[in-house]
């Protein structure tokens, strides 16, 4: 299974993961609430100027993990303008005419806002995936947000088993194949599969997981109600340079946006 | 200055082996989910967001079902689901806005047992935390994606299909239990229960609690 993390020194990935979580937070929540395709579409520019400027990301690899997300909620404008409710087409002009379907411009808007919106939301999302390491994200909230050091290495120790997870799915689907139980197809064979993975697999996990944490507790871990870190992350000025920047980039976008009437109203304050 | 003291573990400490055998039940079916969260953005976007929540919605809270079932200790749903939301973020483009319905998920897994007193483990409780989450993933649906101007026979099939999953992979997390547990994997781990005999009503595997 391959990461979204995408490794380098620019200025997004030197930053600590938490301070994009809160730089991020506000614009994903405000984000989620619009109802017009002007304010979505302003946080995609401005993230993907983002992911390219500051996180280096190469134009071909972010276009090739981008691309497929666009198809995906292109979905919303095929699909809702169809299933849009009639109150809100009432009074719209009617685009065109399918046998018994019927688009309306309002249906369309819909769709067309939606599907931005989830885009947005999966850009701003992106910003923190393609450029932050999961396991700093771990020890970032073990040493700022007080996360209890013994579950943040739990998942940790957790990521190590990725690869050993992989090869053991390998065996026990040998294993399988030796004895002549064939893949069956569909719906039924899927499910006849995951049924006969999903023991061994789990069984095998729990084992190594008793093996390990034995381990742990040998070299005294969770002993101390206190750890020293190998790998010690802090805020840097850095960090609260790029909060303070996100969120005043957004504040603006959203003013001009108010200003020029493109904002449209919240989905909470919304009269259908 | 003196050495450190050493933490004394109380019986509601979570011991290492524990949180290990929770991490690994949350990086199995995490991998998994990872899987299923795919599937689930190409059916949100096939059939919208109510419906795509409805049929995918519980199986989110897989992996804090089957944990609360082997475990049966307060908490064992919600460090499974937070486990779930930090193994799968890599693989995830959504990452930490992905995993945070995963903690929200383990919170309302964790609410029907917490009402119990944590000592009923029965169908019905299970069940109750499948449809909990159902519920916030259609409320989700209409929140964030627009449901809410959906016609009503749509709503109509998302909650029917809310229903039947909030149902099944209650169910589901128990036959993985009872399969594992039979299988002795558990033997060494503080809290798990016993195994069920043959043949036996798998509601004998209740030692910490009566059934529904």
């Amino acid at each position: 299974m391959q990461s979204f993390y995408i490794a380098s020194d620019s200025f997004l990935h030197r930053l600590n993961p938490l301070s994009k979580v809160l730089a991020t937070l506000p614009a994903l929540l405000f984000v989620a609430l619009t109802t017009e395709p002007w304010t979505p579409l302003t946080f995609i520019v401005l993230t993907v100027a983002l992911i390219l400027g500051l996180g280096r990301i190469p134009v071909g690899r972010f276009l090739r993990l981008a691309a497929p997300l666009l198809l995906l909620v292109l979905g919303f404008l095929l699909v809702y303008p169809l299933v849009v409710r009639e109150e809100l087409v009432r009074n719209s002009p009617l685009l065109f005419e399918l046998g018994p379907l019927r688009v309306y411009q309002a249906g369309v808007i819909f769709g067309l806002a939606t599907a931005l919106r989830i885009y947005a939301l999966l850009m701003l999302s992106l910003l923190f995936t393609l450029t932050t390491d999961a396991s700093d994200f771990i020890r970032a909230l073990v040493q700022q947000w007080r996360l209890p050091y013994k579950i943040g290495y739990g998942a940790l120790a957790a990521f190590r088993f990725v690869p050993m997870l992989q090869s053991e799915l390998g065996v026990i689907q040998a294993a399988h194949r030796v004895r002549g139980i064939a893949d069956g197809k569909g719906l039924r064979g899927t499910w006849q599969q995951m049924q006969r993975y999903a023991v061994p697999l789990l069984a095998t996990a729990i084992r190594r997981a008793e093996r390990t944490a034995l381990a742990m507790d040998g070299r005294a871990f969770g002993a101390f109600p206190e750890r020293t870190y190998y790998r010690a992350l802090r805020f840097h000025r850095r960090d609260y340079f790029f909060i303070g920047g996100f969120w005043l980039a957004s504040a603006l976008s959203v003013l001009v946006l108010w200003q020029m009437g493109l904002l449209g109203s919240l989905v909470l304050l919304q009269q259908v | 200055m003196g050495a450190p003291k050493p933490v004394v573990q109380s019986r509601s400490t979570w011991s290492t082996r524990d949180i290990l055998v929770t991490a690994m039940i949350a990086l199995t079916l995490g991998l998994v989910l990872a899987g299923v969260s795919y599937v689930y953005t190409v059916a949100r976007s096939a059939l919208g967001p109510a419906i795509g929540g409805a049929i995918f919605g519980a199986w989110f809270c897989l992996p804090g079902l089957l944990t609360m079932y082997m475990l049966r200790r307060p908490g064992a749903a919600f460090l499974a689901q937070v486990l779930v939301a930090f193994v799968q973020m890599p693989f995830d483009p959504s990452g930490w806005v992905g995993a945070a319905p995963y903690l929200v998920n383990g919170v309302l897994c964790e609410l029907p047992f917490l009402v119990t007193r944590y000592r009923r483990y029965g169908m019905g409780v299970f069940v109750c935390a499948g449809l909990l989450v159902n519920m916030l993933f259609l409320a989700l649906g209409t929140l964030v994606f627009g449901a809410a101007n959906l016609n009503w026979a749509v709503t109509a099939v998302a909650a029917g299909l809310a229903l039947m999953t909030g149902v099944f992979i209650p169910w589901l997390a128990r036959r993985l239990g009872d399969a594992l547990i039979q299988r002795g994997v558990l033997d060494h781990v503080s809290a798990a229960p016993a195994p069920p005999e043959a043949g036996d009503n798998p509601r004998a595997a209740q030692p910490h609690g009566k059934p529904d």
